[in-house]
């Protein structure tokens, strides 16, 4: 029995290691579903957008601003490429997420938001003071289990971690 | 009420089981250790969630041990005349029914984690508030093979013991610690697999920890079952029969008085009871003293032997 069950643990774990020296890598950690390489060749990101003043503000349809709206400008210009920009509602853009129909969705969400399970979020960027808990920490929600694009965003968001970016623009909008 | 005698344990296995004793609770230090380095390494990967409640369920063992050693000790009362050694099969019983319905739990999670085909997403590595230049997954893999190491070396430790004290909750606990190596490297190739741009690595490798656990509960209940219906004196490591009967029968023929002699025997927790059957030549007039002196003779065959009835028979029907 217990000799059984050796077999059984030994064979699939040999296997996967095997394919594991087989596949070789070009990025590590790789996206099981290209997302990195296809925005590449695309020449376009993805991005859905949720209205949320002040982090994404869409007065001019054609190029959503906002403090995360200006980020991702930013980081699509750091990778060489265009910005589509999809507006739809919450919850259709969790599910266009989902199904790899985007590879960023942002609109202000923190580290308290109920997708976490189903789609990936980068670190903390920006912690606001004066908010409770985790609703204070923001964070942008990418297409799940694609690492590779996770990291080229969060290291992208590593040189935007000064809360002087965003502090100013948040006393602005808090004004009556 | 004549309640039974308390049970002492020889002197040298005394020691033995206090060096058992200091090794669960170092144990359970190093397994705290490991369950917290998972914890805060852990991220959404099904497989590093998975190893963690293997290495929580890791606990369960010795602290059962230890809490049914503080039980055991106690004298036999009025209560309970045949004294507290079998508590420890109790609590092993209830221990490996706990690890058998944790392991089903974790089998259903990382199955349906599969075929949910959930993508485990793993950015840079944070701890609390601060980010860190570096992949997660690699964290991780660190976290890994600490815990691969602290419970082998313990598991090869306590086996010796486990033999030399007939203790089979002790063994089962070593058994599991010396296992433990494998679970942690389905871990690991999961994790590089995750790294690999393989989503399914992570949840397969995750079952394969679940199917370990349930296995382990499995084998831990049957034992701590049949134990506990009184079954023969068996060896701890197998299930082989110890051969006590025969050892007390060769001893007892070897009498001038004694024509015929049978035995029968049953393990309770760390010790063995039972009757032996002996017909004495025609004649024998002292048989209540001859009787008293085969008791301590025959208890005296097996430092596990205790309070045995010698029944004096006409004929022994087999």
């Amino acid at each position: 029995m217990a000799c059984l069950f050796r077999v059984f643990t030994a064979v699939p774990l040999t296997g996967l290691l095997l394919i594991l020296l087989l596949s070789g890598c070009e990025q590590w950690p790789a996206d099981p579903r290209d997302s990195l390489a296809s925005i590449h060749e695309r020449g376009t990101l993805r991005v859905g957008v949720v209205e949320h003043v002040p982090w994404v503000i869409l007065t001019d349809p054609a190029a959503p601003g906002g403090l995360e709206g200006q980020l991702v400008t930013e980081f699509a210009e750091q990778l060489g490429v265009d910005v589509d920009w999809y507006r739809d509602g919450v919850e259709q853009q969790i599910e266009a997420l989902k199904n790899f129909e985007l590879d960023l969705l942002i609109g202000g969400f923190t580290a308290a938001n109920p997708w976490q399970a189903e789609v990936a979020q980068t670190f903390v960027y920006f912690s606001e003071p004066s908010q409770p808990g985790a609703l204070a920490d923001h964070v942008m929600l990418s297409a799940p289990g694609e690492n590779a694009l996770l990291m080229e965003l969060e290291r992208f968001l590593f040189t935007r971690q000064d809360p002087q970016r965003y502090l100013p623009h948040l006393h602005e909008s808090r004004q009556p | 009420m004549r309640v039974r005698k308390s049970y002492q344990l020889p002197d040298d296995k005394e020691r033995l089981l206090r060096k058992a004793i200091r090794l669960e609770w170092i144990s359970m230090f190093f397994t705290l250790t490991i369950v917290t380095a998972m914890y805060l390494t852990m991220g959404s990967s099904q497989v590093m969630k998975m190893a963690l409640l293997e290495d929580l369920l890791a606990l369960v063992p010795p602290a059962v041990f230890l809490l049914a050693m503080r039980v055991r000790r106690r004298a036999p009362d009025e209560q309970h005349p045949y004294g507290y050694s079998r508590v420890i099969l109790l609590a092993f019983l209830a221990a490996a029914v706990a690890i058998l319905l944790f392991g089903l739990f974790m089998l259903i999670d990382s199955t349906s984690a599969l075929f949910r085909r959930q993508h485990p997403s793993i950015g840079h590595f944070q701890l609390f508030d601060w980010q860190y230049p570096v992949w997660a997954g690699w964290i991780m893999i660190l976290a890994l093979l600490y815990a691969i190491i602290p419970p082998v070396i313990l598991g090869h430790m306590k086996m010796p013991l486990a033999k030399a004290l007939h203790e089979s909750t002790l063994y089962a606990d070593a058994n599991m610690n010396k296992a433990d190596w494998m679970t942690s490297t389905a871990a690991i190739v999961g994790v590089l697999g995750i790294g690999m741009g393989l989503w399914w690595a992570d949840s397969a490798a995750a079952a394969i920890i679940a199917l370990d656990v349930l296995k382990d509960g499995a084998t831990h209940v049957r034992k701590a079952m049949l134990e506990l219906m009184d079954q023969r004196p068996t060896q701890v490591t197998s299930n082989q029969p110890l051969g006590l009967e025969q050892t007390i029968i060769t001893a007892l023929l070897r009498e001038q008085d004694i024509i015929d002699v049978e035995t029968r025997l049953r393990e309770e927790g760390h010790v063995i009871g039972g009757e032996i059957f002996v017909v004495f030549t025609p004649g024998q007039t002292e048989v209540a003293h001859r009787t008293q002196e085969i008791i301590r003779l025959a208890t005296e065959l097996d430092w596990r032997l205790y309070d045995l009835i010698v029944m004096p028979v006409e004929k022994i029907h087999r």
